[in-house]
């Protein structure tokens, strides 16, 4: 029965994946005609040929992958720390009135001060180091999966509390059968959210704060060395990986709720 | 009060004793239900039929225990209702099954506060699978069946415990007239072969005089039972004999009033 309807749908969203390409296949293709046959020459652009082998056969290129190497390890701590509070906070204010109102207003003036504006007030307490970084992103994570998982577990409908009620179920019961399922869809979306504002976070930070490796720091290094290749480098990298980002959360979704009809 | 509690008949699975409700609004307050009073046999069957608006449905819930906030007393095997139990079975007029849950699952959660082993758990929701009719379909989530199949699902989550009494609110209002009729037939012979007390709540004239024993013909502002009705009609009872039509008009006439 799914079969025949996802199949249509499949065929489908390949022909868009297809269009999606186009602009991509067109960059690349007009960057090798402009740029790498040496039609166009300036310092700031550099051929595709140089910048795609920078992570192979330069020396300073082959540190991209201990960068890569520190900023995943970094966006996947403070993602766990952050989401797991985030969801944890937001089940529970979810759940109790009276908690929701003593706690919930705070988080949600804390959550319109700037990601970055919290950056000299972290640096300030952790210094400049590792502790910062992590609770950057945890912070930058947090709010989208607390928000979410919050509104997800308010927007349980009532006739299935009522049912709940009525069968007398018992509270550890009535978290794993009836609100964690019905908050998952929006507690998924807050989680997709909280991993891409995590990356930017990490890179935001390892940009911002101090010395170290990542992503960030290696295009600050790239920069002052006026090297535009690893720069681009950089670049690509830092889209790639947040485009697998969105990729996995997604495909994390469509695991996790097979019972909605798509 | 206490004499009406001592007094009870064992014979009564539930009575109400002069309950009223009402509602507040901005004037004042509205009331909904006036002194109902009945009782009801163990094993009865009982319809309450009404036109919208005239309490039936909020009737139902305070027996229930979804809502207390009312007057009189609602007396369960003698004792005052507190809160809901798994002694009365509910079902909504919309199935209300867990959409993330199979059908075995969301009957299971009948189960959910007793304390059972595995095995008996599984022999229980088996058992009422088989009941509704709903054999091979456990596995399935309830996107995947019809409305017919969602309400037998939901009436076998609600007869999983045992109750004593099944409480229906308008069960399969929300359905195509085809299966409505067939799982009319279906709930008595559920009804039959489980011997529990139904009240089923309608605004079906016709369903609740092919149901049941006993009519509770409710009139609106404030809603109040202006009517009790036995129907002395042999099961299984055919829509087309006059005594059915002409019962079937009295109570219309009794509505339309």
């Amino acid at each position: 029965m799914a079969g025949d309807t996802t199949l249509p749908a499949e065929t489908g969203s390949r022909r868009h994946q297809l269009r999606a390409l186009a602009i991509p296949l067109a960059l690349v293709a007009g960057w090798l005609v402009l740029i790498d046959s040496g039609w166009f020459q300036s310092p700031l652009l550099v051929p595709l040929g140089q910048i795609v082998s920078a992570p192979f056969v330069d020396p300073d290129g082959r540190q991209i992958w201990a960068a890569i190497g520190a900023s995943l390890l970094r966006v996947a701590t403070g993602f766990a720390i952050g989401t797991t509070l985030g969801i944890a906070l937001g089940v529970v204010l979810g759940l109790s009135r009276p908690w929701q109102q003593a706690v919930s207003p705070t988080v949600h003036t804390l959550r319109q001060i700037a990601l970055f504006a919290w950056i000299p007030l972290l640096t300030s307490w952790f210094g400049n180091g590792e502790t910062a970084k992590i609770v950057f992103i945890s912070l930058s994570a947090f709010f989208p999966a607390f928000l979410n998982t919050e509104q997800g577990v308010r927007g349980i409908p009532p006739a299935l509390r009522e049912v709940a009620y009525a069968l007398r179920l018992p509270p550890a019961k009535r978290i794993v059968k009836l609100i964690l399922p019905a908050a998952l869809p929006a507690i998924l979306v807050g989680v997709e959210i909280a991993l891409l504002t995590a990356w930017i976070g990490t890179v935001g930070s390892e940009y911002a704060i101090g010395i170290g490796r990542g992503i960030g720091a290696f295009l600050v290094a790239a920069r002052e060395s006026f090297r535009m290749d690893l720069v681009l480098l950089g670049v690509i990298a830092l889209a790639l990986i947040g485009y697998g980002f969105s990729r996995l959360s997604r495909h994390l979704y469509n695991r996790l709720i097979t019972w909605q009809i798509r | 009060m206490s004499s009406l509690t001592q007094d009870a008949d064992p014979g009564v699975a539930l009575s109400l004793r002069r309950v009223g409700k009402q509602y507040a609004v901005d004037t004042g307050s509205l009331p909904v239900l006036d002194r109902v009073t009945l009782d009801l046999q163990r094993g009865e069957f009982l319809s309450i039929v009404g036109a919208s608006g005239c309490g039936k449905s909020t009737l139902l819930r305070l027996i229930v225990g979804l809502d207390d906030d009312f007057e009189g007393e609602i007396l369960i095997d003698g004792k005052p209702v507190d809160g809901p139990g798994l002694e009365r079975g509910m079902v909504f007029q919309d199935h209300r099954l867990f959409p993330w849950l199979s059908v075995q699952d969301n009957i299971g959660l009948g189960l959910d506060s007793f304390d059972l082993s595995q095995r008996e758990r599984r022999s229980r929701i088996n058992d009422m699978v088989k009941l509704v009719g709903l054999t091979g379909f456990s596995q399935a989530y309830p996107h995947q069946l019809s409305g017919g199949m969602a309400q037998r699902a939901a009436i076998a989550r609600a007869l999983v415990s045992e109750p004593a009494i099944l409480l229906m609110d308008e069960p399969f209002g929300a359905l195509d007239s085809l299966t409505r009729l067939y799982l009319q037939e279906e709930l008595l012979r559920i009804w039959s072969e489980r011997r529990v007390t139904v009240i089923v709540v309608t605004h079906d004239v016709e369903e609740a005089i092919f149901l049941s024993d006993t009519i509770a013909v409710m009139e609106p502002r404030p809603g109040r039972i202006q009517d009790m009705l036995q129907v002395d009609l042999a099961r299984p009872r055919n829509r087309a004999l006059p005594a059915f039509g002409a019962l079937k008009n009295r109570i219309l006439e009794q509505l339309r009033r």
